[in-house]
């Protein structure tokens, strides 16, 4: 996720300006950790898409069918890793 | 000069159909200028809204259909790009850029098609959803509806209303995909497509075109007010409500006439919240309920009466022009089975284009009938 080295606030997917202060210039940090908000499932997929939100930012992840509102969940950017909240 | 839009016209939308974008989006132009008695030659202006089109532009579709124009205009807004196409049409009519601007939506749609254009929607959809499989908009409006039940109560009973009265006003429409009568046991039989979306709740995808004819004619509709709201919130809110909240009081104002005075109304209608959705941020519902359980069955707020695309279907962007088509046609007495007695005022709203969590562009025109 990108950091605003201007404002310092958080944006996921990555923008060209801040929305927020206009700066240009963001840093690169890691998430970790999120909260389940919202989840859908499919009949039949290996894994259901969830709302995520972390450090204020709600992100769309790909969630373990067992995920329910409120769970914490670790992210992950690595596709294998099927127990975490998978997020590109 | 005063621009108006002189006369609508929609091909009958079509599933597994053999016809290409550019050939509906002919079929479109012939039909609209038959509707309106005008010769190809008086056409001086053309824009159009297609997500297939490609590798052609607005002037290669000129050259083919035989046109010599002064005004060009291509739209990638979806949802919202028909009322943008208007705006920009009516004013140009206005200022004397063209006299004669034929505007035409439409696309060849089948799973495989609509599949390329959701996963390259745009970089983010390429970059952050794509990955993810299954993260397409019926994923994405499914949590939007749990996030709108959530603040509201309501449940799949009361959404299901809005497909099912807009099925009823389909069986007036012979273009639509979806006729049948359809009653809540056959909604609530509809497989699941992504909780708690089912099967009625999203569109069936089909290949058709839609068009209209912007120019000076006195017989015409009018556009009495055009407001749009582009990426208001930056996708941080909960994508309720819609860009549409920010803009109503100004459109109301313009627009000469208020909610108790439109006869008919068309609501982008990509999936049954967002007709909720929209329909409150313009303050014509105020009570969901007794407009989801009384207004909607009794046809006291005649909405969607084409059956919207979650009957008639979605021909791609032709979604973008469809409400105006039936609006226009209303205003024309035009609808036949489907005629709203003395229909003199429309309200059409637009919505689309999901940047990242949901769609990102409203846009709302007020029209009404010449002798007003």
């Amino acid at each position: 996720m990108d950091e605003c080295a201007g404002c310092g606030r958080l944006l996921f997917p990555a923008r060209l300006r801040c929305p927020n202060c206009g700066n240009r210039e963001f840093r690169r940090v890691r998430l970790t950790i999120g909260i389940v908000e919202e989840i859908t499932t499919r009949p039949g997929a290996a894994y259901a898409i969830a709302t995520v939100r972390s450090r204020g930012v709600a992100v769309i992840a790909r969630v373990p069918t067992t995920a329910k509102p409120g769970d914490e969940v670790r992210l992950t950017s690595d596709p294998q890793d099927g127990d975490a909240a998978f997020v590109r | 000069m005063k621009p108006a839009i002189a006369a609508a016209y929609e091909t009958p939308y079509e599933r597994h159909s053999s016809r290409t974008t550019s050939q509906v989006l002919c079929d479109a132009f012939v039909g609209v200028l038959e509707r309106a008695g005008i010769d190809a030659a008086q056409v001086d202006g053309l824009g159009v809204s297609s997500f297939t089109l490609q590798p052609d532009h607005v002037i290669d579709l000129a050259w083919r259909l035989g046109l010599t124009v002064r005004w060009l205009m291509q739209d990638p807004l979806g949802g919202a790009s028909g009322i943008n196409l208007v705006q920009h049409a009516t004013r140009a009519v206005e200022a004397g850029d063209a006299t004669c601007i034929v505007l035409l939506a439409g696309d060849a749609m089948d799973r495989g098609a609509l599949k390329t254009v959701n996963d390259n929607y745009n970089a983010a959809a390429h970059d952050h959803l794509a990955p993810l499989q299954n993260a397409d908009p019926n994923a994405l409006f499914a949590m939007l509806t749990t996030r709108h039940s959530r603040v509201t109560g309501l449940n799949e009973r009361d959404y299901a209303q809005i497909p099912l009265a807009q099925r009823r006003w389909a069986a007036t429409n012979p273009g639509a995909a979806y006729r049948s009568p359809m009653s809540i046991d056959d909604y609530l039989a509809g497989r699941m497509v992504s909780t708690p979306l089912r099967q009625f709740d999203c569109v069936p995808v089909v290949t058709g075109a839609a068009a209209l004819v912007v120019n000076t004619s006195a017989n015409g509709v009018r556009v009495t007010a055009i407001e749009a709201a582009y990426n208001v919130d930056h996708q941080d809110g909960d994508g309720l409500p819609t860009g549409l909240a920010t803009v109503r009081e100004k459109f109301w104002n313009r627009a000469g006439f208020g909610p108790a005075d439109v006869d008919v109304v068309g609501v982008y209608d990509d999936y049954p919240v967002m007709v909720l959705a929209q329909l409150a941020d313009l303050g014509l519902i105020t009570d969901l309920e007794r407009f989801l359980h009384v207004d909607l069955a009794r046809r006291h707020r005649p909405v969607n009466t084409s059956g919207g695309q979650l009957s008639a279907g979605q021909a791609g962007a032709a979604g973008g022009l469809h409400f105006l088509v039936e609006a226009v046609n209303q205003l024309q007495g035009r609808r036949g089975d489907g005629q709203v007695p003395a229909a003199r005022r429309a309200v059409v709203s637009g919505y689309g284009m999901v940047l990242y969590r949901f769609g990102s562009c409203a846009n709302v025109i007020a029209l009404e009938s010449p002798d007003g």
